[in-house]
């Protein structure tokens, strides 16, 4: 009878998701765990869960994490400044209907998290509105801001207040997209540990301003819009720091090492699609991930006797050298090459050997053609991983399959680069 | 095929659970660890632990968190991200009693990153359904009067336009 059951049930809805054996169980689960399950949500879907059942009544007014989505086009329907007025109508009545529950109930409701994500249209009218909401979450200690207010065509940026979410005693984390900042004083962020800024502006003096307020920080993304260099900050503030990663942003080789000197903790760091480096030597005992992307020709030199994992996108004319003696696993990309030219397969063995006492390897490329050696050339070079005894190679290729002969040949370079490979995967 | 984790983690010590219906399992201390709950237990008790008893988690449920913990047991670095991916989405493909189960043992054990991936679960069920639809999904009565829900649309009405 049960399975009768489940297949009308897969019938009814199309037969997405598990399948359900008939009991309401959702609707027994504490609040907690339904606000668990609400949070991921935009706002307005945990509303509307008030007429589920009525169970469900009144579960949305303490949900920790307020999430306002001005984008999403099945939330509101209409016209661009329809959904507008009825996206600033709704944030304003739920923080009204928070602010009323925050009177009645014995403790103040929880604010975990608060995201704000919309489009911005300056004037005075809209910039306060964004402030109070802004002001009702940091005075509500909000744990994390994620903000994505992104400007309209031809207006200007939203200005982040100074006063009120800059000098927040409870911020653990701050995310922003899409922004620009202007800080002209040190801030004072006594619990900020992570710092994500995606596609965002500013300039040496806000980014300094705004990581000496920062002091028991340990994540920071950098990822800029448009390559500003940062080579006037200096991290020494920031010596709890544990993962830095920087991206689509300018500063020079020696800029790059001062700093990382002076961070004794730092454990992972991303270089990705940076601008300016040139030569470059970096000494670090902590490190333990590194990621470099970088279109640039470099010339690196690595020291870091407790990496354990490394990936980077192969350059034939940049010239990288690891010591890592416990690196364990590393990931090399080829996804920009098709064609081999020149001395290719001579720079590959001499990037290859410098990891000749790796026991871990992963080769991603877009066509196997790049890392097949030829034959006069491993005639007269020797294998560049002794070594190794796993490695996967990942073909992005898509347009056909790998054939016999192909495959064949791939394997045999494969088997020459590492002699002593144990499993050989290729997918 | 799933040995795809190297086993090249430290020394592997092995620490006895014991579920609600009296099941023993021997689990490494690293994957059991995950469990804050557990790990508290274990430093509480120290080596002369014989078997933790879990009183909540029936052997069922208590197999199925343990595979996601001895997966999870080395920390996951960006490197290995979307093969980790594609194994967690897997793995939170399950039935829907079995997802509560999960749910609350995870609950209880406080692993959180389990949590989080079993939530997001029943969120993306959730998601762009309405009212009826989620109803459906769960199995959720409507106990409302028509009145009653009337009355709530009307008073949220901001929420509902």
């Amino acid at each position: 009878m049960a399975t009768k059951e489940i297949r009308k049930h897969r019938k009814e809805k199309g037969g997405n998701g598990p399948k359900n054996l008939g009991v309401d169980r959702i609707s027994r689960l504490p609040d907690p765990l339904l606000h668990c399950i609400l949070s991921s949500l935009p706002t307005i879907y945990v509303v509307r869960t008030s007429i589920l059942a009525k169970r469900w009544r009144r579960v949305w007014i303490s949900i920790p994490v307020l999430y306002f989505e001005e984008f999403n086009n099945v939330t509101f329907q209409g016209t661009v400044k329809n959904i507008r007025r009825r996206f600033f109508k709704f944030v304003d009545n739920f923080l009204l209907c928070r602010k009323v529950g925050n009177q009645f109930s014995r403790d103040t409701l929880v604010m975990t998290r608060f995201k704000l994500d919309m489009h911005y249209h300056s004037g005075i009218r809209i910039t306060k509105k964004i402030d109070d909401w802004l002001k009702f979450a940091v005075g509500g200690n909000v744990e994390e801001l994620d903000l994505r207010i992104k400007p309209s065509y031809k207006t200007r940026y939203y200005q982040i207040p100074y006063s009120t979410v800059l000098n927040s005693r409870s911020l653990t984390l701050l995310r922003l997209k899409h922004m620009k900042l202007e800080i002209l004083f040190p801030v004072s962020l006594p619990s900020l540990k992570a710092l994500y800024f995606k596609n965002v502006e500013f300039d040496d003096e806000t980014l300094q301003n705004l990581i000496s307020g920062c002091p028991i920080i340990e994540d920071l993304h950098l990822s800029m819009k448009s390559y500003s260099s940062i080579s006037g900050v200096n991290f020494a503030a920031c010596g709890t720091l544990r993962t830095l990663s920087l991206s689509s942003v300018k500063f020079t080789g020696e800029w790059l090492e001062d700093q990382i000197s002076r961070l004794p903790l730092v454990e992972r760091l991303t270089l990705d699609d940076c601008i300016g480096l040139g030569h470059f030597s970096i000494h670090s005992i902590s490190l333990k991930s590194l990621v470099i992307d970088i279109y640039d020709t470099i010339e690196a030199t690595f020291s870091t006797p407790n990496l354990v994992r490394f990936r980077y996108n192969f350059h034939e004319e940049s010239i990288i050298s690891i010591d890592a003696p416990k690196l364990l696993e590393a990931i090399i990309d080829f996804q920009l090459y098709i064609y081999t030219y020149g001395t290719w397969y001579y720079d590959l063995i001499r990037f290859l050997s410098n990891l000749s006492y790796l026991k871990k390897m992963t080769l991603s490329t877009y066509s196997e053609q790049v890392i097949i050696i030829p034959e006069n050339v491993r005639n007269i070079c020797r294998s560049p991983l002794p070594d190794l005894k796993h490695m996967k190679v990942k073909i992005s290729k898509r347009d056909y399959a790998l054939n016999k002969t192909s495959e064949l040949k791939l394997r045999d370079a494969l088997l020459w680069c590492a002699p002593s490979v144990e499993t050989l995967e290729i997918v | 095929m799933a040995s795809s984790t190297s086993g090249s983690s430290s020394s592997s010590k092995v620490v006895k659970i014991r579920s609600s219906d009296n099941e023993n399992f021997e689990v490494e201390e690293a994957a059991a660890a995950r469990s804050e709950t557990i790990k508290k237990l274990l430093e509480d008790v120290g080596d002369d632990a014989d078997v933790i008893p879990l009183p909540n988690v029936d052997a069922k449920t208590l197999v199925k968190v343990m595979e996601w913990c001895k997966k999870h047991m080395d920390d996951v670095d960006e490197l290995n991200k979307e093969e980790m991916k594609t194994w967690d989405a897997e793995f939170v493909d399950m039935d829907q009693s079995c997802l509560y189960n999960v749910l609350l043992a995870a609950n209880f054990l406080n692993i959180k990153e389990l949590l989080d991936q079993l939530t997001q679960k029943v969120a993306d069920m959730i998601k762009g359904k309405s009212p009826e639809e989620i109803r459906a999904t769960f199995n959720i009565k409507n106990d409302f009067t028509p009145e009653e829900e009337a009355e709530i649309r009307k008073q949220n009405a901001w929420a509902f336009e």
